[in-house]
């Protein structure tokens, strides 16, 4: 038993320590930095898994530690925290080996691959955290782990960029201390009870709940992008491909649409949040999200930027499913966590693979390039169908789930909304594709440099993305077997509203 | 495990579309031979069980009943013949493993929705099929074949959107993806209205109903003959399936149903023939015939919504009907091929072929088409009178009307250019040609038997006379017309053009993208109003971006984040636990 309350700790310390050793290794020891960063990332990805194993045979692991008197660090395993971990640590053992890949040979690797390993701990300790200072702790940590890796490139666009995120993130950190502070006075300290600490209150101080409920969000919605808390995301697009990656997938905007979802579910609880008529403000927001950032998605011709717009856009599914209360639409924003992560990561990899193995940045020049990167293509083109909603693909399972939830919740305007974005979604991912496969290539520039070696690209960038995509469309083929992201989404949720 | 194989084959022969061997062997064992799991179900020599797989997309069920073999058959039939046609037809053309490709590919998602019983797995297979076919539709990559092509996939978009919407709202409703549970629970619901609309529409850019059929006469003319042979023998009937999965058969009567299809499918079917006589292209003709013919068949379709005839002659109408229009229409198109790769001494013979088909499809005597057409019409003869009246005098007005449609056709296949040299992989056409011609002249009936075993079928002389009626009148005008113009080209270009009313949908798409690239996208850019920038001006970043070059670089450091992250931390632990 004493190692279950241990385990949460390794799975922190698995990203922590090689990070650590990084900081303090010379910055040409690169084999062994390689290695720890290796190690690190498969150790964390087994202990997770062995985490989801005895979870699902009944073990608990919960490790607390106290900070002061009515103060915890309190790390908790429970379904949703493991399917958070469990995102981020494969997506991040499949991150470094792209970012190995990627950065051959650039400078500072030290800072970067130690940030990074700063970055993964945070957003581990954020899918972990047992109550709202734990979590509040890895939130602000992750924020200035960041930091680093969007400036990394020390131009002086990315400077710029780190200074905006520091702006918004450190802005909306503030607004959640406070609220964090807010709630604990009410409360004391607050764990993810499904709102049964809060519910005590809604007779005695129901303005405050809600004034802090809005707080809360706010500081969230910066991370998760939600307009017009949006604005550092297209900026951010200056660091290097595998930041942007973990940036879009994972890391950042995970951390506040998964925080969304424990404000939700976990802290105040679907009953409390529908007393306070809280959840419809937050599903117009949303709403107005998708569509503004799938709107402004088209307008870019930069293909990062275009992405970063789509992520604006795709991240608001996960609050909007959140704020309609009903069972398919809480299994939809869940599921999405983990559908557009390995969507989004796709097609930041093969934006990387393209910027990398021909120099080109811009939708208008990538005529014919399904040529010379069949490969990156064909994962890209899975990653684009996929954030359309086609079929067999894991994004297609995510909108089944918020329409007929928002449906069955008298909502159809939710899914007016999902379609409206389905088809903008369509009119800027389809050109991209159409280019690739069917558009003749310009007669000279990258088109005559045929790949002297076997692959298309280097090993370490081909193989991340094609494993990405066959995450993506596995999870959509399969969605009904047992050990799928949606059987995990409807364990969840199956205990939100049953408390099974 | 049959139903799996049945669409699995097909994508797994397509990781061997890159085979670079010359040979048409490949393309036919690749492309014909991926129907044949398909072939051997349809024609029960295997029997499929229905079967589910509780892990794939949201549950998957599989399984086949009589109406849809017929369609599961034709399907077959057109994939296997369409793949050998195409191994001669394609020899040693460009873009050979991209035709493959997106050949397979069509065919599993064809193939496999006419086994799925849910909606999931139905509506997956639809969508494969649908954006599968718009590689073979762009398959040339000529400047028509690319605005064919955005044409098929902008409508093909919005049927799926409707579609899918459809689907979400009866899924909601029933609570099931199973399909036949969900069109009872949407028929006994309060928005029926709606949600059957919704699929009707979905369905219709398929089917080609009015208004939205303007891809079809774009695609045909551009696709690879094999492939137009397909989009209008097999890929249209994927619509008719759609529609009759939702349609209210297991409940009974939607009499408010009739009269909307009914006059879609009349304008369909008598416009269509209008407009296509103005063509001057052989496969736009034949398109448009499909227009009208499914026009027709939608008639039929909104009829069954009222009339009193047992639901298995209705349901067999629609799928022979299907069926006879399919391997014909084929049959047609895969003859355009067959004219323009063979010479003058088999031109007779080929326009004899040519004009069977087109016979079949107009309902002459002893053709398939005479049969379907009397089975429409015994199904309807139980509607109301004015109906089943109105019934026998559209099937009469539509006979004569094909008939001269389809002349035309003949006579613009009569005046293409023979083939100078020995055309390369003619055999392979015209086996496959051959081999269509059979099937359609002796399926029809072998399926009439299948389906109405209980019905006889007596030889009786009246009513053969009286389907022969509309042909002579039909082809005596053509004959007349023939005189007249002394059988010469009597129009050099199509009067209207291909797609009609697509045209001023495209001025006015062309127009607002010239607004908007002309006049407001620059306008947006001169006064700068990008909402982020705006943002970022409001918020005074862009003024203090400039000191981030000198102080900020230091942030980098980890040691002052780390110190920074400390400091944090504390202060929070104080104001807490203070």
């Amino acid at each position: 038993m004493m190692l279950n309350s241990w385990l949460p700790l390794l799975i922190l310390g698995s990203s922590l320590i090689p990070g650590l050793i990084i900081f303090f290794l010379p910055e040409s020891s690169i084999r062994t930095r390689t290695a720890l960063n290796l190690l690190g990332s498969i150790l964390k990805v087994i202990l997770i898994g062995l985490v989801y194993i005895g979870y699902r045979n009944g073990e608990v692991y919960v490790f607390t530690f106290q900070l002061t008197v009515d103060l915890h660090f309190m790390l908790r395993v429970d379904a949703l925290a493991l399917l958070f971990a469990g995102l981020s640590s494969v997506l991040w053992l499949v991150t470094t080996i792209y970012a190995i890949g990627y950065l051959e040979g650039a400078p500072n690797r030290r800072r970067f691959f130690g940030f990074f390993s700063m970055c993964v701990t945070a957003s581990t300790g954020i899918a972990l955290s047992g109550n709202l200072v734990t979590f509040f702790v890895f939130y602000e940590f992750l924020t200035l782990a960041t930091y680093p890796l969007v400036v990394h490139r020390g131009t002086q666009a990315a400077v710029a960029a780190g200074r905006n995120y520091l702006f918004y993130t450190i802005g909306g950190g503030t607004v959640l201390f406070v609220a964090v502070v807010g709630l604990s006075v009410l409360a004391g300290s607050v764990e993810f009870t499904q709102g049964a600490q809060l519910a005590n209150f809604i007779e005695t101080h129901p303005f405050e709940l809600k004034i802090l409920f809005w707080m809360m969000l706010a500081g969230l919605a910066v991370k998760a992008a939600i307009f017009p808390l949006h604005g550092w995301l297209p900026v951010a697009m200056v660091a290097p491909a595998p930041v942007s990656a973990l940036l879009h997938a994972v890391a950042v905007v995970k951390a506040g649409a998964f925080g969304i979802i424990r404000l939700v579910y976990d802290v105040y609880g679907i009953e409390l949040s529908t007393e306070l008529v809280v959840l419809p403000p937050l599903a117009i927001m949303a709403a107005f999200t998708i569509i503004y950032g799938s709107l402004r998605a088209i307008a870019q011709d930069d293909l990062k930027k275009r992405l970063a717009f789509s992520t604006v856009s795709q991240l608001s599914y996960i609050a909007l499913g959140a704020a309609i209360p009903g069972m398919l639409s809480s299994v939809g924003a869940i599921v999405h966590l983990v559908h557009q992560g390995i969507m989004k990561i796709t097609l930041f990899f093969c934006a990387g693979n393209i910027a990398e193995t021909t120099g080109l940045k811009k939708v208008s020049e990538l005529n014919g390039i399904g040529r010379r990167l069949p490969l990156t293509m064909a994962a890209f083109t899975i990653g684009a169908f996929g954030m359309i909603g086609l079929p067999p693909i894991a994004g297609f399972v995510s909108k089944w789930y918020l329409s007929v939830g928002a449906l069955d919740s008298g909502q159809p305007w939710v899914v007016m909304i999902l379609l409206a974005s389905s088809a903008l979604n369509a009119i800027y991912f389809l050109p991209i594709v159409y280019a690739a496969w069917f558009a003749t290539p310009p007669a000279e520039g990258w088109a005559d440099k045929r790949p002297n070696r076997r692959l298309e690209a280097p090993w370490m960038l081909l193989y991340p993305p094609l494993i990405t995509a066959g995450f993506a469309l596995i999870a959509g083929v399969f969605a009904a077997s047992p050990w799928s992201p949606l059987s995990l989404a409807r364990m969840i949720v199956e205990r939100v509203y049953f408390g099974v | 495990m049959i139903a799996l194989s049945i669409i699995i084959l097909p994508l797994l022969l397509s990781a061997f579309c890159r085979w670079r061997v010359a040979s048409p062997w490949v393309t036919a064992l690749l492309c014909g031979g991926a129907a044949l799991p398909a072939l051997v179900v349809a024609f029960g020599w295997v029997s499929l069980a229905p079967v589910s797989f509780g892990g794939l997309l949201l549950v998957v069920s599989f399984g086949l009943d009589e109406p849809r073999r017929v369609l599961l058959a034709l399907a077959a039939v057109l994939w296997a013949v369409g793949g050998v046609f195409a191994a001669g037809n394609l020899l040693g053309q460009a873009r050979l493993a991209s035709f493959r490709f997106f050949f397979l590919f069509a065919m599993a998602g064809n193939l496999g929705l006419i086994l799925a019983e849910d909606a999931a797995s139905f509506y997956t297979l639809f969508a494969l099929m649908t954006f599968a076919a718009y590689g073979m539709v762009v398959h040339t990559r000529s400047e028509q074949a690319l605005r064919a092509g955005r044409i098929y996939l902008i409508m093909a978009i919005l049927g799926e959107l409707l579609l899918i919407s459809a689907i979400y709202a009866a899924v909601s409703i029933s609570g099931t993806i199973n399909l036949a549970i969900m069109s009872e629970s949407v028929w006994q619901s309060e928005h029926r209205g709606i949600i059957y609309g919704l699929a009707i529409a979905g369905f219709g850019v398929k089917v080609g109903m009015v208004p939205l059929y303007f891809w079809l006469p774009l695609a045909h003319p551009v696709a690879p003959t094999a492939a137009s042979a397909i989009l209008s023998g097999s890929i249209l009937k994927a619509g008719l399936l759609g529609w009759m999965h939702f349609a209210p058969f297991s409940i009974g009567d939607a009499p408010e149903w009739l009269m909307p299809l009914a006059v879609l499918g009349l304008i369909a079917a008598l416009g269509a023939v209008l407009i296509g006589l103005c063509q001057t292209d052989a496969k736009t003709n034949l398109a448009y015939s499909s227009i009208s013919q499914m026009g027709l068949l939608t008639v039929f379709f909104g009829l069954c919504h009222a009339a009193e005839a047992p639901l298995e002659w209705m349901v067999a109408g629609l799928v022979l009907y299907a069926w006879n229009h399919g391997v014909s229409k084929g049959a047609l198109f895969l003859g355009v091929g067959v004219v323009q790769s063979t010479g003058r001494h088999a031109r007779p013979w080929v326009l004899l072929g040519l004009s069977l088909a087109a016979l079949s499809i107009a309902g002459a005597p002893l053709t398939g088409g005479a049969l379907t057409k009397s089975v429409l019409k015994d199904a309807g003869s139980v509607a109301p009178f004015a109906l089943a009246n109105s019934l026998s005098m559209l099937l009469w007005l539509s006979s004569l009307l094909t008939t001269i449609l389809l002349g035309r056709f003949i006579l613009l296949c009569a005046r293409k250019p023979y083939a100078v040299a020995q055309t390369a992989g003619r055999t392979w056409q015209i086996s496959a040609w051959l081999i269509l011609l059979l099937i359609m002249l002796f399926g029809s009936g072998w399926w009439f038997g299948r389906l109405l075993s209980n019905v006889s079928q007596s030889f009786d002389f009246g009513k053969v006379v009286s389907t022969l009626g509309p042909i002579i009148a039909g082809v005596l005008l053509l004959l007349i017309w023939v005189f007249v113009t002394r059988g010469r080209a009597s129009i050099k270009e199509a009067l209207i053009p291909p797609g009609d009313a697509i045209v001023w949908f495209e001025r006015l798409a062309g127009w607002l993208l010239g607004l908007w690239r002309n006049q407001l996208s620059p306008f947006f850019a001169r006064w700068k109003l990008d909402p982020e920038e705006t943002l970022y001006r409001l918020l005074g970043i862009e003024q203090n971006a400039k000191l981030a070059d000198s102080g900020e670089r230091q942030l980098g450091h980890w040691n002052s984040v780390g110190i920074a992250f400390l400091i944090v931390l504390f202060a929070f632990i104080f104001l807490l636990g203070g």
